[in-house]
């Protein structure tokens, strides 16, 4: 059992494949972010009436009602532009957060390697000395 | 260096398996928990310090403390470190392992071997390939899941080590990455020894092939699961606001089940493959513009049902096509909607209303459970379901999948053209036994994990294969995942932690009532001795008897044809000579009682309609005695008495059960015939019979020409004759045969009297009344019993009654008259 193998073998992983694999599971989690808000879906439907709930027209000559189910579907349709807004804010802020929190991340994986070192060198002062 | 360690150090996983072979999994994970278990100590040691030296609650060791701090951090240091590179090498070694390789077989040419094929040669020695199986932790796994434990492989293990000249695995300019089924492959040609320690416990290649596609698959699957972050298991996790762009559905809800969250769907534990075909069909289909609808038509049985989960799998997991991304499937019930209906107005405005609120909700996927039934109801309410529907199956909006059983599909929808236009039917074909087999293996691993339980290979095999034998009614797929679920459970409760292929047919053997296992010593006595056995009860009938007693033998040794029933025989002789007789008294002595013997006097079924009321009646949805009789008791005796007057129809019938131990019902079951012994009585050629005899001519010897009368007259046909196992005559009784019968008889009684303490003596003179009395020519032995009833039992009832005899007592009988009533017999009774 090599010891060099494995260490070669694992810096030359860190610096290559894990950066790939890293930027693939990111990929992956704002897709799924992206579904579980709903995104597309959201934007594709973003005027239509709050869970489809309208009333349906009567004659335009029977004024009263028909201005009354215009003015109801008017308010299904705008509560499901407020609620849909709101969720979309929501769901694309997160994923913002999260695309940008890929920098930082992928910074601190380049340098772990090297923190991990002087913190093992500080715990072991600290053991000896 | 050998060849194979030298080929085993080239490879770039080699890295990885050095990894894996220092620091395997179990090490890793201890020494993160220890790690990390250090780390938390220490830091609670650090803050109790830090504050005791804060608030000066121990002054006197102040120093010690303050120092105790470092050492601790530094401690604490240490092991958060040794704990992140723990995690960070799981990381390397899940990573290389799944993500280029094991997930998508993704090898390429120049790692030369596949991970599982380099843990076995990791462990070969001397280039002895079967030493890399035997000592490997994979290679031995392997072999454990086809029922060969540590003392076999151990023995095989030192066997070769005294091994010279190994065959040599060529492992020089190779193409492809090497599998671990090469490697198997290899060693199965080339070490006798190998094969000979799989041919002892019943193994061949193919399963050999099978238990190494199901290990490989279960390090892959658990490597799978690992992987939170794919696509398909992050999808599991159900979105918000998916329903706020989509319409409810109120009164469909009431008459349906949502399918999306359904168990089948939501859990591992259920496994569908073998459909890829369909599920695209099917997607093909709902793309359409228009008429985006399907009829999915197959055997009765939940197999269509499981295309159905497939594809709502595939929706969650979004591996669907766009159009099908967002959709909810929602299982419509037939059943309960037409229970539901008062009338045709009633049942019109609901279904409308229903569709109305499919096409409103703009993401609902229509399943109907049980379209035939649903064109039935319709007619009943005499209402026409094609004008109700057709608008809503041509609209771009409206998406149906509507499931029907083939028979009523033929019978209901295929004729109607309207109805038709607007679907397209795919027929879901049973699965092949090997795809069942695969089915079961994957779903039992979720089994192991939730009971605890192991399976091996060979109890998988059993399960497919008696799930069709035994449970021939409905679809294989479904009856083996039956078997899969109950026998977890009772394998518990039992004790077993292995289920094996024993297990397994010990299971069959208790659900069916067929034995199954090996046999018994106590069974092996009486399979040994059953002619004797027979003959003490049935008098005369030597031949008849050695045929049937072979016939089981024969089945209960496994060599029988497992494809039509365990034996089938034509008695052919005289009224009262002893041939119900045989049959009773086999039920009797093999069968464990005579309610294993079923009766069907087939004389009741001459008229046209005989057929119909054997096997049922689709029209009027009526099961048939028949087929009732034999899924109600699999396993017996069926006696068909009279068989020769049944009409034509019938006969064909028995043509076709003789001959492939099944029969389809009107409904278009199977039902199974293949553990029956079929009995069929006939009196046809008695009067030639009693000729031969009275002649004294051989009547074995003459056997040919009364089956060639019998043929002659047209009263069975030669092809039903020949599917008989044996055709057996039975001769007319003679004196000494009716004195036999009875003592029999009056032994029987003598018995159930001494139940109530009264002893029956059986003289001589009572024997021979009763077989003189007792004997008609037309009739044979059979007034007996009725003689002895209004004789013996007769007198020895009034002796009751009027208290002439008690308990303890005996009683005999003289003869004293010749009339065939109770005055020829004076009782008398001593103490």
């Amino acid at each position: 059992m090599n010891i060099v193998t494995i260490i070669w073998g694992y810096t030359k992983w860190h610096y290559s494949q894990a950066i790939r694999g890293m930027a693939k599971i990111w990929k992956n989690i704002i897709v799924f972010l992206f579904n579980y808000f709903s995104i597309a879906l959201l934007f594709k439907n973003f005027f239509d009436p709050w869970k489809r709930m309208t009333e349906r027209k009567p004659s335009f000559f029977q004024t009263k009602e028909y201005f009354t189910a215009s003015l109801s579907n008017m308010i299904m349709r705008l509560l499901g532009m407020v609620l849909r807004t709101l969720m979309l804010i929501i769901g694309i802020s997160i994923n913002v957060v999260f695309v940008m929190a890929f920098i930082p991340t992928l910074a601190l994986w380049l340098v772990l390697p090297f923190i991990l070192l002087a913190i093992l060198g500080l715990g072991l002062k600290l053991i000896i000395f | 260096m050998s060849k194979i360690s030298d080929f085993y150090q080239k490879s770039p996983l080699y890295s990885t398996l050095a990894l894996e072979s220092a620091f395997s999994k179990t090490k890793r994970r201890l020494i993160s928990r220890i790690t990390e278990l250090i780390a938390f100590l220490s830091f609670i040691l650090i803050v109790v310090f830090a504050t005791s030296i804060k608030f000066s609650l121990i002054v006197k060791y102040q120093n010690i403390l303050s120092v105790s701090i470092t050492k601790l951090f530094g401690l604490f240091w240490v092991s958060v470190v040794i704990y992140i590179l723990m995690h960070l090498f799981e990381s390397y070694f899940s990573s290389i392992l799944y993500f280029q390789k094991i997930a998508n077989n993704k090898y390429r040419p120049e790692d030369l071997y596949t991970f599982s094929a380099g843990r076995i040669l990791r462990r070969t020695i001397d280039d002895n390939i079967l030493t890399g199986i035997l000592r490997s932790k994979l290679g031995t796994r392997i072999l454990l899941r086809l029922d060969i434990d540590k003392t076999d492989t151990n023995m095989l293990l030192m066997k070769q080590s005294e091994a010279q000249n190994p065959p040599v695995f060529n492992i020089a300019n190779r193409e492809n990455v090497l599998t671990v089924w090469e490697i198997f492959d290899f060693t199965f040609d080339n070490y006798p020894d190998f094969v000979k320690l799989l041919a002892d416990h019943g193994i061949d290649k193919k399963m050999l092939k099978a238990a190494v596609d199901w290990s490989i698959y279960q390090i892959e699957i658990a490597e799978y699961k690992r992987q939170w972050w794919l696509p398909e298991n992050l999808n599991r996790i159900p979105g918000v606001a998916t329903d706020w762009s989509f319409g409810r559905t109120y009164l469909l809800s009431k008459y349906s089940r949502e399918i999306m969250t359904a168990e089948e769907v939501v859990s591992d534990a259920y496994v569908f493959s073998g459909r890829d075909k369909e599920l695209s069909q099917i997607q093909n289909i709902l793309a359409k513009s228009s008429e985006a609808n399907v009829i999915l038509t197959g055997l009765p049985g939940q197999e269509k049902m499981q295309v159905i989960w497939s594809l709502c799998k595939n929706i969650r997991n979004r591996t669907v096509d766009i159009h099908l991304l967002d959709k909810k499937a929602v299982l419509f019930l037939a059943n309960e909607f037409g229970s539901a209906c008062a009338d045709k107005n009633d049942f019109e405005i609901k279904l409308t209303k229903i569709l109305n609120e499919v096409s409103m909700s703009g993401n609902v996927l229509l399943v109907i459970d049980n379209l035939p039934r649903l064109v039935m109801l319709a007619q009943q309410f005499g209402s026409e379901l094609s004008e109700i529907l057709t608008p809503y199956l041509v609209s771009p909006v409206v998406q149906i999948i509507a499931l029907a059983d083939i028979e009523p599909y033929h019978n209901l929808i295929e004729k109607n053209q309207s109805l038709m236009a607007s679907f397209e039917t795919i027929i879901i074909k049973p699965l092949e036994r090997d795809e069942i087999a695969q089915i079961i293996s994957r779903e039992a691993l979720e089994v192991e994990n939730i009971y605890g339980i192991y399976y091996t290979y060979p109890a998988i095999v059993e399960i497919t294969d008696d799930a069709d034998y035994y449970f021939p009614d409905g679809v294989s797929s479904d009856k083996a995942e039956d078997i899969l679920r109950e026998i977890t459970p009772w394998a518990k409760k039992n004790g077993f932690t292995t289920i094996g292929r024993k297990e397994v047919t010990k299971f069959i053997e208790e659900k069916t009532g067929v034995p199954l296992s090996t046999i018994s010593l106590d069974e092996k006595n009486k399979l040994l001795d059953l002619e004797n056995n027979l003959m003490k009860l049935v008098i005369a009938q030597r031949e008849a008897i050695f045929s049937i007693a072979s016939a089981i033998r024969r089945s209960r040794a496994g060599i029988r044809n497992p494809n039509r029933p365990i034996g089938s025989f034509l008695f052919l002789g005289p009224t009262g000579v002893g041939k119900t007789e045989t049959a009773k008294t086999l039920a009797e002595v093999f069968f464990g009682g005579q309610k294993n013997m079923m009766r069907l006097d087939m004389s009741e079924y001459q008229d046209d309609n005989a057929l119909e009321r054997l096997i049922g009646s689709f029209e009027n949805n009526k099961s048939g005695i028949l087929a009732d009789k034999l899924r109600e008791q699999q396993y017996g005796v069926l006696l068909l008495d009279e068989f020769e007057k049944t009409n034509s129809k019938v006969l064909n019938l028995f043509l076709q059960i003789l001959d492939e131990g099944y029969f389809s019902d009107a409904f278009g079951k199977k039902v199974n015939a293949k553990n029956i012994i079929f009995i069929a009585t006939s009196n046809a050629g008695a009067e030639m019979i009693f000729d031969i005899v009275s002649k004294k001519e051989n009547l074995e010897q003459a056997q040919d020409t009364i089956i060639a009368s019998i043929i002659s007259k047209g009263l069975l046909k030669p092809e039903l004759i020949n599917r008989f196992d044996g055709t057996i005559i039975f001769h007319p009784l003679n004196q000494e045969n009716l004195i036999d019968i009875a003592k029999i008889m009056l032994d029987k009684l003598a018995k159930r009297l001494q139940e109530k303490g009264l002893r029956l003596i059986t003289n001589g003179e009572l024997i021979k009344y009763c077989a003189e009395h007792g004997y008609n020519p037309t009739f044979g032995a059979r007034p007996m019993n009725r003689l002895i009833q209004n004789t013996v039992e007769e007198n020895l009832a009034d002796l009751i009654i009027r208290n002439k005899i008690a308990a303890g007592q005996s009683v005999e009988f003289s003869i004293v008259g010749n009339t065939g009533f109770k005055t020829d017999l004076k009782p008398i009774i001593t103490n």
